[in-house]
C-alpha cells in the first residue's frame, strides 16, 4: 500500500469535542469548512500520482476531481485518513481507523471503482484525458462553493 | 460571498443548518460533454447567477430543487400531495456535484407532478439513520409518506436516464 495518503488512526466520537489542530471557535454564522492548503496538495500530488500508478483518468469535468480532493484533504484535516468523501459513515473515526474506505479504497484498489469520479477507467462516459490537475484549477472551480 | 472559515471543527458543520448553493439552472446536459465543456459553466458565469438565501423557519429555497433539512422533512416530503424525489448529498462529494444540474432540469420540466428536494447527509443524521444512506448521491422517491419501493438509487446518472428513471417511477406509482 506504498500510495496509502496517510496513516489513519482512529479516535472516539468524543474527542471531535478538542480536535488536535482545529482549536478555532466557530462563530454563529454559516460556514463551509474548508479543508488547509497542505492537506489539499498532498491529496492533489497523491491523485496525480495514483492516477498514473493505476491508468485511470480525472473527469472530464475537473470541478468534479476538485471537490473530491478537497474533500479527502477535509477528511485528512479532520480524521487524520483521507476518508471517502462521497459515502455517509455512521462512525467517520471507526471508519478511518478501519480503512476499507481511505483513499485508495478497497474497490478501487481491486477493481478500479471509484463511486466518487475521481479515478476514471478510460472506457468511463466522464473520463477525461488528463492525470494532473493543477492547484489554481482546483481553487477556480471550487471558488464558489 | 460567504464567509469561509478554515481550520474549523467539522462537527460544527451538522450543527449548523444547511447552507451550499445549489447550482442554478442550466442549458447543459451531460450528452455536451466535450473536454473544454464544464458543467458548472466558469468562475464568472457562476458569479452571475443568484444566490440562494436561507428564509426563516422555510426550506432554501433557490431554483427549483429546495434544499431542506430533517426539522421540515415530514412537512416537505411525508405530508405532500405529489411525489416528491429526494436527494441525499454531501458537500464534497464530486457525483453529486456532477447531477446537480440534471436535477435542476427534472424539477423544472416536472414541476408540476413532482417535487424536488435535497438533503445534506452531514447536517441531518437521523434522517440518514432512518433511510440507511451510504453511497453518495442517493435518489429516493417518496409518495404517500413512504419511500417508493425500489425507487432508490445511487452515484452519478445522466441526464437521460435520470428521466427514465424518474418516467418509470411516476409511472408504477400512477398504475399502482
Amino acid at each position: 500500500m506504498s500510495l496509502q495518503a496517510s496513516s489513519s488512526y482512529a479516535f472516539g466520537i468524543s474527542s471531535f469535542v478538542s480536535p488536535p489542530r482545529r482549536v478555532r471557535h466557530v462563530p454563529e454564522i454559516r460556514a463551509k469548512v474548508e479543508p488547509s492548503d497542505k492537506s489539499v496538495e498532498i491529496m492533489r500530488k497523491f491523485s496525480e500520482q495514483y492516477a498514473r500508478k493505476s491508468g485511470t483518468y480525472f473527469c472530464v469535468d475537473k470541478g468534479v476531481t476538485s471537490v473530491v480532493i478537497k474533500g479527502l484533504a477535509d477528511h485528512k484535516d479532520s480524521l487524520g485518513a483521507p476518508l471517502c468523501p462521497c459515502r455517509h459513515y455512521d462512525d467517520k473515526a471507526a471508519e478511518a481507523g478501519q480503512g476499507f474506505w481511505n483513499c485508495p479504497c478497497v474497490p478501487m484498489r481491486e477493481r478500479k471503482e471509484c463511486h466518487c469520479m475521481l479515478f476514471l477507467t478510460p472506457d468511463n462516459d466522464f473520463a477525461g484525458q488528463d492525470q494532473t490537475i493543477s492547484l489554481e484549477e482546483i481553487r477556480e472551480s471550487t471558488a464558489n462553493m | 460571498m460567504e464567509t469561509m472559515v478554515s481550520n474549523s471543527m467539522p462537527i460544527s458543520v451538522s450543527s449548523l443548518p444547511p447552507v451550499r448553493v445549489v447550482a442554478s439552472p442550466r442549458k447543459l446536459e451531460f450528452s455536451s460533454f466535450t473536454p473544454k465543456t464544464t458543467l458548472f459553466g466558469s468562475r464568472s458565469q457562476r458569479k452571475i447567477g443568484f444566490r440562494c438565501s436561507p428564509v426563516r423557519r422555510a426550506a432554501v429555497t433557490c431554483g427549483v430543487v429546495t434544499e431542506i433539512k430533517e426539522s421540515q422533512f415530514s412537512d416537505v416530503v411525508l405530508k405532500a400531495d405529489e411525489p416528491v424525489l429526494v436527494e441525499f448529498v454531501a458537500t464534497w462529494c464530486g457525483p453529486c456535484r456532477l447531477i446537480s444540474p440534471a436535477m435542476e432540469a427534472i424539477a423544472q420540466e416536472y414541476g408540476d407532478r413532482l417535487t424536488v428536494v435535497k438533503i445534506d447527509h452531514d447536517a441531518n443524521p437521523r434522517l440518514i439513520e432512518e433511510y440507511k444512506v451510504y453511497g453518495l448521491p442517493t435518489l429516493i422517491l417518496f409518495k404517500n409518506g413512504q419511500e417508493v419501493p425500489e425507487s432508490r438509487r445511487e452515484g452519478a446518472i445522466t441526464k437521460g436516464k435520470l428521466k427514465e428513471y424518474v418516467d418509470a417511477l411516476l409511472e408504477s406509482i400512477s398504475v399502482a
